[in-house]
C-alpha cells in the first residue's frame, strides 16, 4: 500500500508550500488538495493559501478574474476552513491611508478569516503600516505578515537591520525576490522559519522597476477602473520584463524563478516557508503545474507511473472538449 | 518587447533525443495549444520542433475515444491545414480503426481529407497513418506519392503474436511502421528489428504495459462508430477505460517510456517518436506530454523549462476586455460562438 511517502518530494519534505490562488482558483486548489489526500494519502499537500478578491486593501496582483462573488468568497473560505488550510489575505496595497481602512469587503474578510481559522495561522498580508495598526488592534487573532511589496518598496534588498525590524514587528517576512538568489546573504538571516521564500516568479533576476510595479499595481488597485498604467507599460517594454528569449539564454536577465539545486540549496539552509505565486494569470495552469513539480517527486514508485498520475490528474480535473 | 539575437538555447534539447522526429497527436481538436506552441517555439526556442502533427478527423475509417465528434466542413479544415503550413509543420492524417468493411472503405469522404491534404502541403510535409491494411491499399490507388504509415492499430486490431519478422515485413507494405506501446520495451523484439529508422515509437501510451483489453476496447469503439445509438457500445467502451486505473497496484507497469529508455532507444537508431492524444480528454494532458518529451529533463534547468510551460500554457487563456454575456450558457450548450 503507498503511503505520503510514497509521493511527497522527498528532496523537500519538509517545505510548507504556501500557494497562490485564493478566490481565484480554489475550485482548481481545492481539488488538488482532495485528490492527493485522497488518491497519494497526502493529508495537506500544501498548508497556506494566500490571496483576495479585488478591493482596495488587496495588491500585488489587481486582474478582473479576481472579482469575486459573496456566494464565492463563502465556499472558498469554508472550503480551505473545512481542509484546515490556513487563508492569508493579501492587503498588501502600499499606498492605502487612514480612508481607507473604513473599507467594508477588507473588513468583513479580516472578521471571517478570524472566525473561521481551525489552525490559527491565518494571516494578512501587510505593506502599509496604517493598515499593519489597524489589523493589529481590531483583528488580534490574525497573524501578520510582511509583503513582498513591502521590502521592495523600502529598497531593502540586503539589507539585514531592515529585515531584523521586519520580524520584530511581524510574525513572518517575505524575503526580497533579488535576496533570493544570494545565498551568502541568506545565510545571514536569523530565524529562517519566520522568512518566506518566492520560488516560481517568472520575472527576471535584480529587475530595475520591480519597485514601480508594485507601486503602479497598488495605485490599480485604489482606482480600478480609472487608473492608467500606460506609463509603467510603457517602461515594461522598455526594460524587458517580458523578454523570453533574453530569459532563457542570457545570465544576467536570467529568469528568477528557482531551478530544484538552487531550492534544494535554500532548503538545506534551513528555510522551510516557500511562496507559490500564480493567481497573476488567467488561467491556473500555471500554479497547479509548479505545485505539483514542486510537491510531488517524479521518480516514484517509478518515473513513469508519476508521469502516469499526472495525466491522470488533467484527464480527471479538465471536462472533455472537442477544442479549446 | 525585444528579443536576443540568435540566442544559445542548445541547452534546452540537452538529453532530449535531439535528433529526434516527433509527431504530435491532437490535431483538429487540440489546435489551439498545438498552434499556440508552434508559435512559442519558431519565435522564441526555434531549436524545438516538431516535424508533424497528426490529425485524426472524424470519419468512419477513424475512432472517437471519448465524444463522437461531427465530421469537420471543409472550410475550417482549411483553414487548420493552412495554420500548420504557415507553421511549417507537416500534418498526418489519421485513420485509425482496423475493422473496416467493404462497404466502409468505399466512403469518399475521407478521400476527400487526403486530396486537400496533399493539394496543400508539399510532398514531405503530410502522411497518413492508416490501420487497415484494404484503406492502405485504396489510397495508395487514389494517391501514389503519399507517405503511408501503418497506425499501432493496425497490430492490436489483428490480434496476432508480434515478432521481428512481423514488423519487418510490414515494411515492406508501408513507409513507417508503429510498433506495439508495449513492445518499445521489449528487446526481444527491438533487438531484432534491422532498420530502427523505420519504426515509429509511441512515448506517452494511456494504458498499463499489459492492458489486456486493447482489442475490446478498439472494437467497442468501432460498433460506436457504425451504429451510434448502440448505447451498449458506449457502457462496454467506459467499463473498458475505466479499468485504466494508475492506482490499481495489480496493472501493471505503465506504457509510457522513461528518459532512460527514450535514450536507450535513440542510442539504438530509432528516430521516430509520437505523442498520441486521441485517448486525451484534456489539451493539459498533452501540453505536458509535449514539454516533458521535447525539453530537458536536467533539473538545473527546470526554471527555464516551467518558464516555457507556463508562457504557453498562459497563452490558451488570454484575459479579455469583453461585455458580460448575459446568455453565455446557453451559447455554449448549443455550441454557438460569437
Amino acid at each position: 500500500m503507498s503511503t505520503a511517502t510514497t509521493y511527497i518530494n522527498q528532496l523537500w519534505p519538509e517545505a510548507q508550500w504556501d500557494v497562490s490562488g485564493a478566490f481565484a482558483f480554489d475550485r482548481e486548489l481545492l481539488h488538488y488538495s482532495d485528490f492527493c489526500a485522497d488518491k497519494l494519502q497526502i493529508p495537506k499537500v500544501f498548508g497556506m493559501v494566500h490571496g483576495s478578491p479585488l478591493c482596495t486593501w488587496n495588491s500585488g496582483r489587481v486582474l478582473p478574474h479576481l472579482q469575486g462573488t459573496a456566494p464565492s468568497i463563502q465556499a472558498a473560505i469554508k472550503g480551505y476552513a473545512d481542509r484546515h488550510i490556513a487563508l492569508l489575505l493579501t492587503f498588501s496595497n502600499q499606498l492605502l491611508a487612514k480612508e481607507e481602512l473604513k473599507q467594508h469587503l477588507g473588513n468583513i474578510l479580516c472578521q471571517a478569516a478570524e472566525e473561521n481559522n481551525p489552525t490559527g495561522q491565518n494571516a494578512i498580508i501587510l505593506s502599509a503600516d496604517v493598515l499593519n495598526e489597524h489589523i493589529k488592534t481590531s483583528y488580534p487573532k490574525l497573524k501578520r505578515i510582511s509583503s513582498i511589496l513591502k521590502i521592495t518598496c523600502e529598497h531593502g534588498a540586503g539589507k539585514l537591520d531592515l529585515y531584523q525590524r521586519y520580524l520584530d514587528e511581524y510574525d513572518h517576512v517575505m524575503v526580497h525576490p533579488d535576496d533570493v538568489i544570494k545565498p551568502s546573504f541568506l545565510e545571514q538571516l536569523p530565524d529562517k522559519d519566520r522568512c518566506i521564500i518566492i520560488i516560481n516568479e517568472y520575472c527576471m533576476r535584480n529587475c530595475p522597476i520591480r519597485h514601480l510595479h508594485y507601486k503602479s499595481l497598488s495605485e490599480s488597485s485604489l482606482n480600478y477602473i480609472g487608473a492608467d498604467d500606460r506609463k509603467f507599460q510603457k517602461l515594461m517594454m522598455k526594460n524587458g520584463c517580458s523578454n523570453i528569449p533574453g530569459m532563457l539564454s542570457d545570465e544576467k536577465i536570467n529568469v528568477l524563478a528557482l531551478s530544484d539545486p538552487e531550492l534544494q540549496r535554500l532548503y538545506d539552509m534551513g528555510f522551510r516557508h516557500f511562496k507559490i505565486q500564480g493567481r497573476g494569470i488567467a488561467n491556473a495552469v500555471t500554479l497547479i503545474s509548479n505545485l505539483m513539480h514542486f510537491s510531488l517527486r517524479k521518480d516514484a514508485p517509478d518515473e513513469t507511473q508519476m508521469q502516469r498520475l499526472r495525466q491522470h490528474y488533467w484527464e480527471t480535473i479538465t471536462p472533455y472538449k472537442t477544442s479549446i | 518587447m525585444s528579443s536576443a539575437p540568435n540566442p544559445d538555447l542548445t541547452y534546452i534539447k540537452k538529453d532530449a533525443l535531439p535528433e529526434a522526429h516527433w509527431m504530435i497527436g491532437g490535431a483538429l481538436r487540440f489546435d489551439q495549444l498545438l498552434i499556440n506552441s508552434l508559435h512559442f517555439f519558431n519565435q522564441h526556442c526555434p531549436i524545438v520542433k516538431f516535424g508533424h502533427v497528426i490529425a485524426q478527423p472524424a470519419c468512419l475509417w477513424s475512432l472517437d475515444w471519448h465524444e463522437q465528434r461531427f465530421p469537420i466542413n471543409q472550410a475550417l479544415y482549411l483553414q487548420h491545414l493552412e495554420k500548420y503550413k504557415a507553421l511549417d509543420t507537416g500534418v498526418i492524417l489519421s485513420f485509425d480503426n482496423p475493422f473496416l468493411s467493404e462497404l466502409d472503405l468505399q466512403d469518399n469522404y475521407g478521400i476527400l481529407l487526403c486530396q486537400e491534404l496533399v493539394d496543400r502541403l508539399p510532398k514531405d510535409k503530410c502522411a497518413v497513418l492508416v490501420a487497415h491494411d484494404g484503406l492502405r491499399d485504396k489510397l495508395r490507388e487514389h494517391f501514389p506519392q503519399l507517405a503511408i504509415y501503418a497506425h499501432a492499430n493496425r497490430i492490436i486490431g489483428q490480434r496476432v503474436k508480434r515478432t521481428a519478422a512481423l514488423y519487418e515485413k510490414l515494411t515492406q507494405s508501408y513507409d513507417l511502421v508503429s510498433l506495439h506501446p508495449a513492445d518499445a520495451v521489449r528487446d526481444s523484439i527491438i533487438k531484432a528489428l534491422k532498420q530502427p529508422e523505420k519504426y515509429i515509437i509511441t512515448s506517452n501510451d494511456l494504458f498499463p504495459r499489459n492492458f489486456p483489453l486493447r482489442f475490446e476496447q478498439l472494437q467497442e469503439l468501432s460498433n460506436i462508430r457504425h451504429n451510434p445509438y448502440n448505447g451498449r457500445a458506449y457502457v462496454y467502451a467506459k467499463q473498458i477505460a475505466d479499468k485504466i486505473d494508475p492506482f490499481d497496484a495489480t496493472a501493471g507497469p505503465s506504457s509510457i517510456l522513461s528518459v532512460q529508455r527514450k535514450q536507450e532507444l535513440y542510442d539504438m537508431g530509432f528516430r521516430q517518436f509520437t505523442l498520441d492524444a486521441q485517448n486525451y480528454r484534456s489539451p493539459l494532458s498533452l501540453h505536458f506530454d509535449i514539454i516533458s518529451n521535447l525539453l530537458t529533463p536536467d533539473p538545473s534547468y527546470g526554471n527555464k523549462v516551467q518558464l516555457v510551460a507556463n508562457s504557453i500554457a498562459s497563452s490558451l487563456q488570454e484575459p479579455k476586455m469583453t461585455l458580460n454575456d448575459g446568455l453565455s450558457h446557453f451559447k455554449t450548450a448549443l455550441n454557438l460562438t460569437t
